[in-house]
């Protein structure tokens, strides 16, 4: 994907539950390689806007196109979901061990299992778990397992990471782990990265297009 | 007292001996419910899953009325299903009364609403975000299945345990459908009902001790699964 090239493309956007406006976007594009962060308090619908543009949760009105199409006109989620990631707030591991979470987006796509387990065990290292490969996914602290989500997610080497406060429920340490991964990816990949927060002082070191999400509404270049 | 006791050491004396009737039983018993447990698991634990994952109209009452199935009385499927492939009903001509294959239909239907049900509850009781977690990771819908199926693999199990203990222990569908035939269709329970009543009362302690012990087995057996389960924190 060209720099400048509009990946995501959210037109006129409203989102809700039970036919109540939760978000609204108005237009606003996201271009390869940039890094955007949706900034405001808990609760303002960060998530929400973020699971909407996975193709989780269907615009109550407007439109959001990844690559020039109509992600909720398409019949089958599978391949533009296999070209970007979404990390929950508090991701979910499965019960296997942390190599093995961190295998299953590389084995779904029918990646045989040494080349998995060699992919799954350097993203691991990059993050800083190189020695917990074969821990219990279960039994990791917060940091731990949002490490293990973010090596899961990109050991997939996707073209557009979508992040739900990645930082929300780690210490002080991780965050700065993460905040440097985060920052890495950026740089190197030429990666899109969409992230909400609710931490100002961390959208401010990331840098990137802040938008604010305010009284429902997306407010771009905060 | 000493009429009781005398009949367990004769019972003790035919299993230790490998009695061919009481073989025979036990072999038709498990033979039976273990094909009627592949078969309601086939079909069940996918529909369990379905019924959990999809939101359709009816799906309250559609599930109240499984739950109600899974009492369903051994006699009333029995008479459905000599209805059914008796000489003159829809079946009659593949001429399966009183036949295994009979036997496994019967006890298919029988425990396919536990089997269904206990997949629903155990696939509900599985965050839902362990799918949304798979089909974000790029995993088709099978997929997803399969990582949710991995996640309560052992509530699946107790289904299937549960399901086993229904079919071995029932005696309404195997007398009905099986005929109770000799060295073919005749299981442990039907085996018991007939010995006691001929006065055999030895033979149908040896039968009852068995399967007893095979209940008790499967109990172990869902226990151990469950504790299995409690500490990875399911």
């Amino acid at each position: 994907m060209r720099a400048g090239y509009p990946i995501f493309d959210l037109r006129d956007v409203a989102l809700g539950y039970n036919d109540r406006f939760v978000v609204e976007t108005g237009r606003v594009e996201f271009e390869c390689g940039g890094l955007y962060l949706f900034t405001g308090p808990n609760g303002c619908g960060k998530t929400t806007l973020l699971r909407a543009m996975n193709g989780f949760i269907k615009p109550l009105r407007g439109k959001i196109y990844f690559d020039g199409k109509d992600i909720f006109e398409l019949t089958d989620l599978v391949p533009p979901r296999r070209r970007m990631t979404y990390l929950a707030q508090k991701p979910v591991l499965f019960r296997t061990t942390v190599l093995g979470n961190v295998m299953f987006g590389l084995r779904v796509r029918g990646m045989r299992k040494p080349e998995a387990a060699r992919a799954a065990a350097a993203a691991l290292e990059k993050v800083g778990l190189g020695g917990m490969a074969g821990r219990n996914a279960r039994t990791l602290s917060g940091g731990e397992a949002q490490l293990t989500a973010l090596a899961r997610a990109l050991v997939l080497e996707p073209e557009v990471l979508l992040l739900d406060e990645p930082t929300g429920n780690v210490d002080v340490g991780n965050t700065d782990r993460i905040e440097s991964l985060i920052k890495e990816a950026c740089d190197g990949s030429g990666i899109t990265i969409v992230l909400s927060t609710h931490n100002a002082g961390f959208a401010e070191r990331l840098g990137g297009t802040v938008m604010r999400l305010e009284n429902g509404r997306l407010i771009p270049g905060v | 007292m000493g009429y009781l006791g005398t009949s367990f050491s004769e019972a003790l004396a035919l299993i230790a001996a490998a009695d061919p009737d009481v073989i025979s039983a036990v072999g038709t018993s498990v033979y039976v419910s273990v094909c009627s447990i592949i078969a309601a698991a086939v079909i069940g634990i996918p529909l369990g899953y379905l019924m959990a994952t999809r939101v359709f109209p009816g799906k309250a009452i559609v599930t109240t009325l499984l739950q109600t199935l899974m009492a369903l009385p051994t006699v009333v499927v029995g008479l459905i299903g000599y209805a059914l492939f008796t000489h003159n009903g829809p079946l009659g001509p593949l001429g399966l009364l009183y036949t295994p294959v009979a036997m496994i239909a019967g006890e298919t239907i029988l425990i396919l609403p536990v089997v269904t049900s206990l997949s629903l509850s155990a696939t509900s009781s599985i965050n839902a975000e362990v799918r949304e977690t798979a089909l974000t990771l790029g995993a088709k819908p099978l997929q997803a299945a399969g990582a949710v199926m991995r996640e309560g693999r052992f509530a699946y199990m107790t289904a299937l345990a549960a399901g086993f203990g229904r079919a071995i222990g029932e005696v309404g569908i195997a007398m009905m459908l099986g005929g109770n035939i000799r060295g073919a269709t005749r299981t442990m329970t039907t085996a018991i009902a007939l010995e006691t009543s001929k006065g055999e009362f030895a033979l149908g302690l040896a039968l009852g001790m068995i399967l007893l012990t095979v209940a008790l087995a499967v109990n172990v057996f869902i226990r151990s699964l469950q504790a299995r389960s409690g500490e990875a924190g399911e």
